[in-house]
């Protein structure tokens, strides 16, 4: 396989052109898509959650590093499709009911695609009963659920709640965060988990997926 | 704690006394008796503490319930229309900072109407002064900083676009915001009633601030540090209100910008205590009891925290909440933490 090193780094340095340019000649000159995927993009958006951990990287450069990847994304999922590429898990998020902050939820959907997650992205205001569907009917195993306010938070427990009286509960692990969200919010309502940022967030879904 | 029916027992007996309190300790010394600070109040509250008077503004009401809470303040905002008009957003509990924006390049920029301060009334300045009770000031807060504006009118995954492919552009917003900013604020500054400047713009999100340090360094800290030194020329502190995850850049706060106090504090990211014992002692730290626990932690234990960071900051910190105080948070919750954060300074009983 050819070193496709400077794609990596055209993920990292945000420039979505070259990324975009290399990832084209790449397919063009026969490379396997997954392993454009596997080896080079989910290392490349690892490194830029792994500095956006260590605040190297702060939001502006971690969205501008996950428009390179959608750029490259778009050349390599209609073959992953075609080839029946399974993700590593499909995860449904939102921002809860009465709720329409999304930069954070917007950030952890780019970063789980970049993880390799397949992303539903439900928006925000998102009732509950749009959570259960998204299990019943695009299979959905991971839900994040997403709150900047104190009086929205009780939203995320209602989503779980939802999912227990659908018989959901078992098939579906729930993780949640925001700013008021702190893990004991997590144990208390019963979610499989919480993450204070969107680097760690797809960690806790890996793990999540892991255990499934 | 006794435990009264109402935590409301009637306005504190010892008026205002802004000099001695709330301005010795942004002055870098201690407040004389305890105090407090807040950004402000809802109008139910408000209202609850201060009745309702036919024709009187609403602004004057507040400044005769922020008296009676027992603060050396009163928060005012710009009354004479100074804003930033955005575009249309949806509206629930909370806002998209994506949504509504309406400047995309040099042409909708140019096209923006941007606001003429020294066109604008400023008689508001005087009823309010003129409504303020002995030893009050008023403290003139901004229309949203200048990072909150820019992010209002561009959409904040567009500004950060924008800094990486056209940072020129983006240069050019902030000019156009902060100067508008910087020329009320030089307006307001000098104004007898006015005691006091709040600065504020939210600029961090849970982890880290919202733009990296150098960013906010490059673009968003020069005007901040321009609206400071007008308000020291008008020989005004200056202090930010501003959410999120700060400590990237507190030395600049503290050391470049030359703010006198921070107000806005979370448990989940810089509990008050913490942010007390990390820079008490080189800034004046207000307020700061978080939004969330106060809505969710008993009234008793409300009050224990709020004393005990009285006692322990000893002059050095001003009683209030991490934010403010919308209508969700229950009454006597914020009432525990006002009637700890006075420290037992008197009340004038109902009668009633």
């Amino acid at each position: 396989m050819v070193d496709l090193s400077p794609l990596r780094d055209a993920i990292i340095d945000g420039n979505a052109k070259m990324a975009k340019a290399l990832t084209d000649q790449a397919l063009k000159e026969g490379t396997d898509p997954q392993s454009i995927v596997t080896t080079y993009l989910i290392p490349a958006m690892d490194e830029v959650g792994r500095r956006f951990e260590c605040n190297e990287y702060f939001v502006p450069e971690l969205l501008i590093a996950a428009r390179a990847m959608k750029g490259s994304m778009e050349l390599i999922r209609p073959l992953l499709v075609k080839g029946g590429v399974q993700p590593i898990a499909t995860v449904a998020i939102g921002t809860v009911k009465g709720d329409l902050h999304d930069i954070g939820k917007n950030l952890v959907a780019s970063m789980l695609e970049g993880g390799g997650f397949t992303v539903v992205d439900l928006g925000v205001d998102v009732a509950p009963e749009k959570f259960v569907a998204s299990v019943q009917e695009k299979g959905v195993n991971i839900i994040c659920l997403s709150a900047l306010l104190t009086t929205t938070m009780p939203a995320m427990k209602d989503t779980i709640a939802a999912l227990n009286s659908a018989g959901l509960r078992g098939k579906v692990k729930v993780m949640i965060g925001g700013a008021p969200v702190i893990q004991r919010y997590s144990d208390e309502i019963g979610a499989d988990g919480y993450s204070d940022n969107a680097s760690s967030a797809v960690q806790l879904a890996r793990k999540l997926a892991a255990a499934a | 704690m006794s435990t009264p029916s109402s935590l409301w027992q009637g306005p504190v007996a010892d008026g205002p006394d802004f000099t001695r309190n709330l301005g010795a300790m942004l002055a870098g010394g201690r407040s004389a008796r305890p105090t407090l600070f807040e950004f402000y109040h809802n109008v139910p509250l408000i209202r609850r503490i201060a009745g309702d008077r036919p024709g009187e503004p609403d602004y004057v009401r507040e400044i005769r319930a922020w008296a009676a809470l027992g603060y050396d303040h009163a928060n005012l905002g710009a009354r004479n229309g100074f804003c930033f008009k955005a575009g249309d957003r949806h509206r629930d509990r909370s806002i998209s900072l994506n949504e509504g924006a309406v400047i995309s390049d040099r042409d909708s920029c140019e096209r923006y109407p941007w606001p003429q301060v020294e066109a604008l009334d400023w008689s508001y300045l005087d009823i309010a002064a003129a409504a303020l009770v002995p030893g009050q000031v008023l403290m003139a807060s901004g229309p949203g900083g200048v990072l909150e504006n820019v992010i209002s009118l561009v959409g904040f995954e567009r500004l950060c676009e924008l800094i990486s492919d056209d940072p020129d552009l983006v240069q050019h917003i902030v000019d156009r915001v902060g100067s508008c900013l910087l020329a009320y604020y030089q307006r307001v500054a000098p104004h007898p009633g006015v005691g006091l400047l709040m600065s504020n713009d939210d600029w961090g999100f849970k982890t880290q601030t919202m733009l990296s340090p150098r960013q906010m360094r490059r673009f968003v800290f020069p005007w901040h540090e321009r609206i400071v030194a007008a308000g020291h020329a008008a020989g005004k502190p200056v202090v930010l209100h501003s959410c999120g995850n700060l400590s990237p850049v507190m030395d600049d706060v503290i050391d470049g910008l030359k703010y006198n106090g921070k107000h806005s504090y979370e448990d989940g990211i810089t509990p008050v205590e913490e942010a007390f014992s990390r820079w008490g002692s080189r800034i004046a730290i207000l307020g700061g009891i978080d939004v969330d626990y106060l809505c969710r932690s008993p009234i008793a234990e409300v009050h224990r925290r709020t004393a005990a960071l009285v006692a322990a900051a000893d002059g050095r910190w001003a009683a209030g909440t991490g934010n403010s105080v919308p209508e969700w948070v229950p009454q006597e919750s914020f009432l525990a933490l006002i009637d700890a954060g006075v420290g037992g300074r008197p009340r004038v009983r109902h009668a009633a």
